[in-house]
């Protein structure tokens, strides 16, 4: 089983590698005149893939390697709160790397907060950069994902790379026995998911109630959000955020056709074909397909979340990169340098095809690998179609501390605990309290 | 006689299902360890694998330097408990037999440290480390525990217990503590050694955070950060992962056969009857 | 003459305790001291502001922290006394001539040597709400599934503490360490001197007199030793809860279901690396640490002066 996973990566690997392997063109798309001839130093990389993907990223950085006078050595650092831990001593200790992997925008505002961090945008600008129009080249999402508000500009602060969302998966077995379609709004899902209950022997839906998999999409479909512009005050606590609770709660509760679970424990039952809808994010699927029993199995459905009055939402997540204040320029500029060829188009296909995360850029969508891979399986651009719609997780240093509180919202309220309103209106209190410093 | 047999069949049938269920998580690790993927995560489980997929070891041992995690987890191991047996040793006898003055606040100090949550340590320990130029080296790993309070307060035990009389005619013979200690107290103590050996050597073994924080090279990393490449954010392979963690725990077993010995000697002297 | 023995008597003993000293003293108390310099001071990722005692004074009106302390309580006082009384158990059975006691002795410790890792999933398996062991025995008995680690309502009381999730984490607690305190039970019996059990039953001591007028009070060491490791360690017990609680899912934090099975520990952890408030978790954890002192110093005076040594 492993080794057919392996073979597949090695293969998907091998077939986006065979051009790139020759010197070619597009390497060095922005092959600037008057940039600065490259520092031949050794840079430090502080990430948090393992196993498979480790591994790709590993032969990534030693192709990087045998083409460059920059040489990078990266260091696995755990998962990534283990790594978030590790770079909050390292801040203490005044010993950080050169550059790193976060998890998201609320960490990227922690470091900022804590000015360990110089941001992209000063190399963005620079002969080193992008112009705008090759700016245009990634996806709007991405980039606002990256940025933060300094001195009231919005600034790139981190740089993405490996990007994932959350989408709908489904059974199309059991839909197709229970006569219902892919739905397409959140009140088709309700109707189907009831559908499903009477018609087969199916869960209808097994969902980790967290707060991205359900009342963050649902809130921003609505028009809504979960905090102010600025980041200074709770927002969720309008018919908007009350309607984003009070739907799954009825789904648990007075509908009983989802079931709550742990982490990714729906990922085997969902594998033996005995769920018929799931929210996840898009790199799950090869999970799926691993779990799968030999002799029963099925083709994983993708669609994008169901949308609301003001279109799909859903949210971001996967990690991006940051480098650091405290090292020297020339490392800065080389850690940049590798950054900007991670997300080249070569790069960023062949990345997007071995991991499952999105590629990141227009053009990688028309590269001839990855139009081959979309065209052997469409289900490749269910998420990138679905990379407009994205929402960054809010880029608030005090994010970290706001997630639990509306962890909790959404548990008392499933279980029974608490009304929605008086879950929401708990829940608003804390927020705001947090983001007033107490 | 004939009213001791049932009650001794009984004894054995308690403790053999008080075993059997105690085992049970362990026993279904190893199961689990054999499966195929899908069997691994399937629902209801399986008791045993369908296949017996003994390559599940191999492919677990081939997904990562293993030999040399596993090479790293002994010197670490080993390191951690010779150094620790030489300085508890020392440590515990000055406190039990030396008359030392302000011995009893250094124990005191040295009970206190117990009570800090680890987890708050991390960041000064990490430092340390960084100021003493031992990050990413093997004395990282191995002088920070080379010394535990838990050791010396075992062995202060033990030594408090020898008997009088011999102390005191070791020294009317005119012996000098270190050789008291050495040719005495150690060996009368050596059940006690070997359990300090032994949990020494376990929490090496199975340490994950520090080793993480404090290395950043596959050559210095340990069994338990190597198991990670079984897990990632979205998913686990769990047989690969029970697979290695069965390998990761072989030693340890073996171990433990080894050094119980040492600790439940004299057994044939005493005995209780139930 | 004798004056100068002493003195070098004295001096050979602090070059016997200077290793272990100095090992722990930089490892151990100089962090703590850290700690505790740490807990004066707003500390985000950086060190902000002087607070003096302010974070103290917050924690005392921090419902969540008091919360944890209760938790912590009820989390000791279900786990220690239960593990202790099992592992005296199995040491007594252990200790005799028996059949296959390797193969037992083995069995016991086997959750022992297993690493916390492996032991949340498998765990985690068994009281999985779908599909776990836990809930098949149930069924077999005509009950209704539980949601287990999921579960933030009371085993007692629908409010009250513990709730299902932390009693099932109390479980594997007892479960876990069960074999840690046989071993050294063991190791306590091993050091009774065989002749004095053997005095005591050519008087015609037997059975459970044996055990409560000789055994019990010979054994007395290791019992107070081990019951205050145990205790000390229960109140700082972070890992198999954090591990057990959700807490190293990729979203969670410490201590689901809604909090009720965050533990001092768990608090502390939360605070310091979830919410990056460094010195109000540092401020958390020495009060933690006082309240551990205070309860051994407890403990020894109500077990320490009964401590019988031999010789």
């Amino acid at each position: 089983m492993v080794h057919k996973v392996y073979a597949l990566f090695l293969a998907l690997l091998l077939a986006s590698c065979g051009p790139a392997a020759s010197p070619s063109p597009t390497e060095q798309p922005t092959s600037n005149a008057t940039a600065a001839p490259e520092p031949a130093v050794t840079i430090t990389f502080w990430h948090g893939q393992s196993g498979v993907l480790g591994d790709r990223l590993n032969e990534l950085i030693a192709k990087f390697n045998s083409s460059h006078k920059i040489q990078v050595q990266g260091a696995f650092q755990g998962t990534y709160d283990q790594l978030y831990q590790k770079i909050v001593s390292a801040i203490q200790a005044g010993s950080v790397p050169d550059m790193a992997m976060v998890s998201g925008p609320p960490q990227t505002a922690q470091y900022w907060k804590a000015k360990a961090l110089i941001p992209v945008q000063q190399f963005i600008d620079s002969p080193d950069g992008f112009t705008a129009d090759q700016l245009k080249d990634f996806v709007p999402a991405l980039l606002n994902d990256n940025s933060l508000p300094v001195n009231g500009k919005q600034t790139l602060v981190s740089w993405p790379f490996s990007k994932s969302l959350a989408l709908l998966y489904y059974n199309p077995d059991i839909l197709a026995q229970a006569g219902v379609q892919v739905p397409k709004t959140w009140e088709d899902l309700k109707a189907a998911l009831i559908t499903v209950k009477s018609k087969t022997t199916a869960t209808p839906l097994e969902y980790t109630p967290d707060v991205y998999y359900f009342f963050l999409p649902y809130l921003w479909s609505q028009g809504g959000d979960a905090l102010s512009a600025d980041y200074s005050k709770a927002a969720f606590n309008s018919t908007q955020g009350l309607a984003a609770l009070q739907y799954q709660t009825d789904l648990v509760l007075a509908d009983k056709t989802a079931v709550v679970t742990q982490g990714f424990d729906w990922q085997n039952p969902f594998a033996q074909g005995k769920v018929a809808f799931a929210v996840s994010t898009s790199v799950s699927r090869p999970f799926i397909e691993q779990a799968m029993p030999s002799d029963h199995t099925f083709k994983v459905g993708m669609a994008p979340l169901p949308a609301g009055p003001k279109g799909a939402a859903t949210d971001l997540f996967g990690n991006n990169l940051v480098i650091f204040a405290k090292t020297p320029s020339d490392h800065q500029r080389a850690a940049w340098l590798f950054m900007k060829w991670l997300t080249d188009t070569d790069q960023t296909v062949a990345w997007s095809l071995a991991s499952g995360y999105m590629p990141l850029r227009v053009s990688a969508q028309n590269a001839p690998d990855f139009k081959a891979a979309a065209q052997k399986d469409d289900r490749v651009l269910v998420a990138i179609n679905a990379l407009t719609d994205g929402h960054g997780i809010p880029g608030s240093p005090d994010w970290q501390k706001m997630q639990p509180v509306l962890g909790d919202m959404v548990t008392s309220a499933l279980l029974g605990k608490a009304s929605p309103k008086d879950a929401i209106t708990a829940a608003e209190k804390k927020v705001n309290d947090i983001l007033a410093g107490q | 006689m004939w009213a001791k047999r049932p009650r001794r069949l009984l004894l054995y049938v308690a403790m053999l299902a008080a075993g059997v269920v105690i085992a049970f998580p362990f026993f279904w690790m190893l199961s689990t360890s054999l499966k195929s993927e899908a069997e691994a995560t399937t629902f209801p489980p399986s008791v045993l694998p369908a296949h017996w997929l003994f390559g599940n070891y191999l492919d677990a041992w081939r997904a990562a330097p293993f030999g040399r995690y596993f090479l790293n987890s002994a010197v670490m191991a080993a390191g951690q408990v010779a150094l620790g047996l030489v300085t508890s040793s020392l440590a515990a006898y000055a406190l039990a037999r030396m008359r030392v003055p302000g011995r009893g606040v250094i124990f005191g100090a040295l009970l206190a440290t117990l009570i800090i949550p680890p987890e708050v340590t991390l960041i000064p320990n990490y430092i340390a480390m960084q100021r003493l130029g031992w990050y990413n080296t093997y004395v990282a790993l191995i002088v920070p525990f080379g010394a535990s309070v838990f050791n010396v307060f075992l062995l202060r035990q033990a030594f408090l217990q020898l008997p009088g009389e011999l102390y005191e005619a070791a020294v009317l013979e005119g012996c000098t503590h270190l050789r008291f200690l050495w040719q005495f107290a150690v060996p009368l103590s050596r059940p006690v050694l070997a359990i300090i050996a032994l949990l020494t050597a376990i929490r090496a073994w199975n340490d994950f955070q520090w080793p993480l924080i404090v290395t950043d090279t596959p050559d210095l990393r340990p069994i338990q950060v190597g198991l990670t490449i079984f897990r990632s954010d979205v998913s686990t392979n769990f047989q690969l992962l029970m697979a290695g963690s069965m390998m990761a725990v072989l030693p340890v077993v073996v171990l433990y056969l080894v050094t119980q010995r040492q600790f439940i000697q004299g057994i044939a002297r005493t005995g209780i009857r139930g | 003459m004798r004056a100068a023995w002493r003195r070098r008597e004295a001096i050979e003993g602090y070059l016997f305790l200077a290793p272990a000293v100095l090992i722990i003293g930089a490892f151990h108390v100089w962090p703590a001291l850290y700690v505790f310099y740490m807990s004066l001071f707003r500390w985000d990722i950086l060190q902000g502001a002087f607070l003096g005692f302010r974070n103290y004074e917050h924690l005392l009106q921090d419902a969540d922290f008091l919360r944890s302390l209760l938790l912590t309580l009820v989390y000791a006082l279900g786990t220690v006394p239960l593990e202790m009384a099992a592992g005296l158990a199995v040491a007594l059975v252990l200790h005799q001539r028996l059949r296959f006691r390797g193969l037992f002795r083995l069995l016991y410790f086997l959750p022992y040597v297993t690493s916390q890792v492996a032991v949340a999933l498998v765990w985690g398996w068994v009281f999985n709400p779908s599909y776990g062991a836990a809930n098949g025995l149930l069924a077999s008995l005509g009950l209704a599934p539980q949601h287990w680690l999921l579960e933030p309502g009371g085993i007692f009381a629908p409010d009250a503490p513990p709730s299902l999730a932390l009693a099932a984490i109390m479980i594997v607690t007892v479960w876990y360490y069960l074999g840690f305190h046989a071993v050294v039970f063991l190791s306590g019996l091993a050091a009774i001197p065989g002749d004095l059990v053997e005095a005591a039953r050519i008087d015609g001591a037997s059975g459970l007199k044996l055990f409560r007028h000789v055994t019990f009070p010979l054994l007395s060491p290791t019992t107070y030793f081990l019951l205050l490791i145990a205790t000390i360690g229960a109140m700082t017990s972070f890992n198999l809860i954090y591990v057990m609680g959700g807490g190293g899912q990729s979203f969670g934090c410490a201590g689901n279901p809604l909090g009720t099975t965050q533990v001092a520990a768990l608090f502390v952890f939360d605070r310091f690396w979830c919410q990056t408030e460094l010195g109000y978790a540092s401020a958390a954890a020495f009060v933690l640490g006082l309240l551990i002192l205070a309860l051994s110093a407890l403990n020894g005076r109500l077990f320490g002066r009964r401590t019988v040594y031999v010789g």
